[in-house]
């Protein structure tokens, strides 16, 4: 899973960087700056002393290490309920212990590193930190192997250590102090008030889910884990007195908008929307300042469970809140029984088939393409069409318009979090089209063109249930069904129709794909909701790029193997596909080429003059024969000459180029 | 209609041939070229004819070459020329597949093993598999070699004929002499060239006796045809059967009609062109590049310009 690849290695970066910095400084700082309040319940006789003590330490060190006055924030969070919970006896330990470590960082912290900044001798410099620097290296070269990409890994590093020693030093000390410790605790109550609490079995299963059952086996994984147990982290990760820091990283907030956009329910309550908006908000504001840390360790673990949770937890609230009418696409079917399920299905379909139509019909004026189309997808019982897309909040702003064409310069966009929301190395985003697509049905005939390609796409591998070349060919039987239909709502029954005629043709099950889905899901009994549908988008991302012209590429690929020019453009190239499919016969396209020279032959047997040509093995002129050939069938003009070549060879045709002895 | 002057008719070259030289001085240098007539190319080679464009064999320290195998039996001068092409680039031509190429650098292959196994390779490619073509070998060295087939090239193609010219490599190795030597193979070259073009020419003095009876009735479709007629219609292109004593004749389209439904029902695959088929009369299995050859040829002494001199050779 690349959630926990991505875990694995920023926790072995964050291990390089801070095994230049002796663990115990960030551990026990934050003891000289626990507010005076956990106290009040200590006897104060044992306490009179430590007080001063503590006071005195807090002066020096704040005299001292102010640079770490944020980088001690995080720290402090975690430090403080463990104080509000250990009995007095402990503290006075603690105090004693933690002021020997003061002593001791005052007395030698400084001039440790001075010691380590001005080096006497190479020699003795290596031979005293020779462990640090073996594990320097091994973390550095482990790191980069998993990676893979050396070189960024080196700058990252390298990075991380200039801002490390130029922190150490002082220079950026006022640099993160944008909030107080006040501030920043009000905020994170606020964040708490605003994630609703979640049953812990349910968080549960979706942690099992997220990490799997059996990863505590394996040694790798469990070094991985976050330290305590799932359930009562779980349990205790929302209450409002956090026990833990809570940081967020970009990504999360990055996918925190997706999963606006991604989560069908936008036609929801405006309270609900309302109440999205503000969390997502706030994540933002968290995570503006919190990435930009340096010396604070980041514990992605726990992040991550985190994020997920509070993922679900909206979700769940969500349906909660506004019953049985609102989940996700894919779920519908399972939770609110048969007869809306039905009604999905059909509407699903009747959105597809009208994006067919528009397809076909993008030559003709587009009259009804936008406007019209909205109330003639509108079934008055139904939900609106656009349910898997999203009205546009956040939507809107990212939305790139596709027509423009200089839109390539992001190569592969991936986010660690939602893995469906990856874009392969080609110059068509799938996640692009998903948010744009209600958009994008007003843009001119190719991005319609290619939206539909990937409509159809989508819906065909939710039900998972035949090869790519089946899937190649509905997708253009079913464009050839729509070409007839007009935007009349009485139609839909029609579009049904078609499309299980085709179905049958194709081995397309009438079983509506998310049932299929949810069939297959094994959490669908315990979280209805959410899982389902983060199960079907991780089964759609598997298998949509292997399996389907997507691309460009895929089909000048396809079209070759079959034998014809490749076209320049995309929607050329489909338009090819498209006549090819009408005019070939086959399965593959090894048997459609087949076919193709079966049909050359043919041709060649019907004159007898040519046939004579052949048999006495008189070279032809190969323009010559094409001509021929594509006279007799038009077609065949699109067909590439290295075909043609090839199908002369295997008939023992003498080819030759011009006509001159 | 079609008119005589209109296109030029195809006819089945009497020789052409692909051959391999052997510098006789540098036993590791070869040449690879194709001619219509490989005595008069070979002197070219060796400068015996001064007025033969033998540019990469005049080398000094090359000459005398030797011509050790030969390929003939081609159809047209394009295909001896393709062969010929692909012979010398074997390491990218498409007539050799890539899992079966066994000489893949451009500066590699330059054994004798690598050239005849190449041989077999083209003639094993389906496109030449057509032209029933035949190998010659000269010496006793790349007569070995091509037994040893040493790259295991699989090779089983009936219309593959190998002959071997044991005096002249007896006499080459007993006489170290070059200039015997090279003497031995133009003779050896020029016998084979001589007895291919002889046959040939029997055959379609044969034929053309045969044609001279006037009305024919082909014996598949049970029309007419008559080569003694000034009427071009009359005069379709007509199969003979090769074999010795058989006096099978029938139309060429007739034919080829059977023996592509022959082909196609045992190999399930409709072809144009067949490799080869029984013949009707005798049963006798008979390549279609050989009846092409005779058919074309016929076809041609009988045009009218020519058609004086089989007159007056009746």
């Amino acid at each position: 899973m690349d959630f926990d690849i991505v875990q694995r290695r920023l926790r072995l970066a964050d291990d390089v960087v801070d095994s230049d910095s002796p663990m115990q400084e960030q551990e026990e700082l934050p003891m000289t700056q626990i507010p005076g309040d956990s106290s009040a319940n200590v006897l104060i006789s044992t306490q009179v002393q430590s007080k001063l003590d503590e006071a005195e330490l807090k002066e020096d060190l704040k005299r001292n290490l102010t640079q770490f006055a944020f980088g001690s924030f995080g720290a402090t969070e975690s430090a403080a309920p463990s104080r509000t919970t250990t009995p007095p006896v402990k503290v006075t330990k603690r105090k004693k212990s933690a002021k020997a470590v003061a002593r001791v960082k005052a007395g030698t912290g400084k001039k440790r590193k001075k010691a380590s900044k001005s080096i006497k001798s190479i020699t003795q410099f290596n031979t005293e930190n020779y462990e640090t620097l073996a594990d320097n290296r091994r973390s550095r070269h482990v790191v980069s192997l998993l990676s893979g990409k050396k070189r960024k890994i080196k700058d990252i590093i390298d990075h991380l250590q200039v801002e490390e020693a130029n922190g150490l030093s002082g220079a950026s000390k006022d640099q993160f102090s944008t909030y107080s410790s006040h501030e920043w605790s009000h905020i994170l109550q606020l964040l708490k008030s605003k994630f609703p609490k979640c049953p812990p079995g349910q968080v549960e299963a979706v942690y099992k889910y997220v990490y799997g059952e059996t990863e505590k086996d394996d040694v790798w994984y469990s070094s991985q884990m976050p330290p305590f147990d799932p359930e009562t982290q779980a349990s205790q990760g929302f209450r409002y007195n956090a026990l833990q820091p809570l940081v967020f990283s970009l990504s999360q907030a990055v996918e925190e908008e997706f999963d606006e956009n991604s989560l069908p329910a936008l036609n929801s309550e405006i309270s609900a929307k309302e109440r999205r908006k503000s969390t997502s908000l706030l994540d933002e504001q968290c995570i503006s300042d919190t990435t930009d840390e340096t010396g604070v360790e980041l514990k992605i673990d726990q992040d991550a469970a985190q994020a997920f949770r509070t993922r679900m937890l909206q979700s769940y609230s969500f349906s909660e809140g506004e019953g049985m009418e609102k989940p996700s696409g894919n779920s519908v079917g399972e939770l609110n029984g048969d007869s809306d399920c039905r009604g999905f299905s059909k509407e699903q379909r009747s959105f597809r088939s009208s994006c067919h139509r528009t397809n076909n019909t993008a030559k003709l004026p587009m009259t009804f393409s936008s406007a019209k189309l909205e109330p003639a997808l509108n079934p008055p019982i139904l939900p609106r069409p656009t349910l898997r897309t999203p009205s546009g909040l956040a939507g809107r702003d990212q939305l790139i318009d596709l027509t423009q064409s200089s839109f390539n310069a992001v190569k592969s966009l991936i986010s660690p979090l939602r893995s469906e929301i990856q874009v392969p190395a080609t110059r068509t985003t799938t996640w692009n089209d998903k948010n744009g697509k209600n958009d994008t049905l007003r843009e001119n005939y190719r991005t319609v063109h290619e939206n539909v390609q990937l409509r159809l796409c989508e819906s065909i591998v939710n039900s998972e249930i035949f090869s790519s070349l089946h899937a190649h060919e509905a997708i253009w039987r079913l464009q050839d069904f729509d070409v007839q239909d007009s935007e009349e709502e009485a139609k839909y029954q029609l579009y049904e129709l078609d499309f299980k005629s085709a179905g049958t043709k194709v081995d397309l099950s009438t079983v509506p794909p998310h049932q299929l889905s949810l069939v297959k899901s094994p959490t669908s009994t315990t979280s209805a909701g959410d899982v389902c549908n983060f199960e079907v988008s991780m089964k759609h991302n598997l298998s949509v790029p292997p399996s389907l012209p997507l691309s460009a590429k895929n089909l000048r690929e396809s079209l070759r193997a079959i034998g014809l020019k490749p076209a320049r453009t995309r929607s050329e190239m489909v338009e090819q596909m498209d006549c090819a499919s009408q005019h070939l016969v086959g399965e593959n396209a090894q048997e459609q080429k087949q076919g193709l020279f079966d049909q050359f032959t043919h041709l060649v047997e019907q004159s007898p003059h040519l046939l004579e040509k052949v048999y006495t093995f008189e070279p032809l002129v190969l323009s010559e024969l094409i001509d021929f050939l594509v006279k007799r069938d038009p077609f065949i003009d699109k067909i590439d000459d290295a075909t043609i070549k090839q199908w002369a060879d295997q008939m023992g045709i003498c080819l030759r180029s011009a006509a001159e002895d | 209609m079609r008119t005589r002057t209109e296109d030029k008719q195809h006819t089945v070259p009497e020789f052409y041939c692909c051959y391999l030289l052997r510098s006789v001085p540098k036993k590791q240098s070869f040449y690879i070229g194709s001619t219509p007539n490989p005595v008069r190319r070979l002197r070219q080679h060796n400068g015996t004819l001064a007025n033969g464009s033998a540019y990469r064999t005049k080398k000094t320290g090359f000459r005398p070459w030797r011509m050790i195998a030969c390929v003939y039996g081609f159809t047209s001068k394009i295909a001896a020329l393709q062969f010929e092409h692909a012979w010398q680039h074997s390491y990218h031509t498409h007539f050799i597949s890539d899992d079966q190429r066994i000489v893949t650098k451009k500066t590699g292959g330059r054994t004798i093993h690598h050239k005849l196994g190449n041989v077999r390779l083209l003639i094993k490619n389906e496109y030449f598999s057509y032209m029933n073509l035949k190998v010659h070998l000269f010496c006793a060295e790349a007569a070995g070699a091509w037994a040893q087939n040493k790259f295991l090239v699989d090779c089983d193609i009936p219309n593959v004929e190998e002959s071997m010219e044991l005096p002249t490599n007896k006499e080459g190795l007993a006489n170290e002499e070059d200039g015997d030597v090279v003497f031995m193979n133009q003779a050896s070259v020029e016998k084979l060239y001589k007895i291919v073009l002889k046959t040939d020419d029997e055959r379609i003095r044969v034929y053309q006796e045969a044609l001279y009876h006037g009305c024919i009735t082909c014996p598949i479709c049970h029309k007419d045809f008559n080569y003694m007629s000034d009427e071009y219609d009359r005069k379709p292109l007509v199969a003979f059967c090769p074999s010795d004593n058989c006096r099978f004749l029938s139309h060429l389209s007739c034919l080829h009609r059977i023996f592509v439904d022959d082909e196609q029902a045992l190999t399930g695959v409709r072809k144009l062109l067949p490799h080869s088929g029984s013949c009707p009369s005798c049963d006798e299995e008979i390549s279609w590049a050989t009846i092409v050859r005779y058919s074309t040829r016929l076809r041609e002494v009988s045009d009218p310009e020519k058609v004086s001199l089989a007159h007056s050779q009746s």
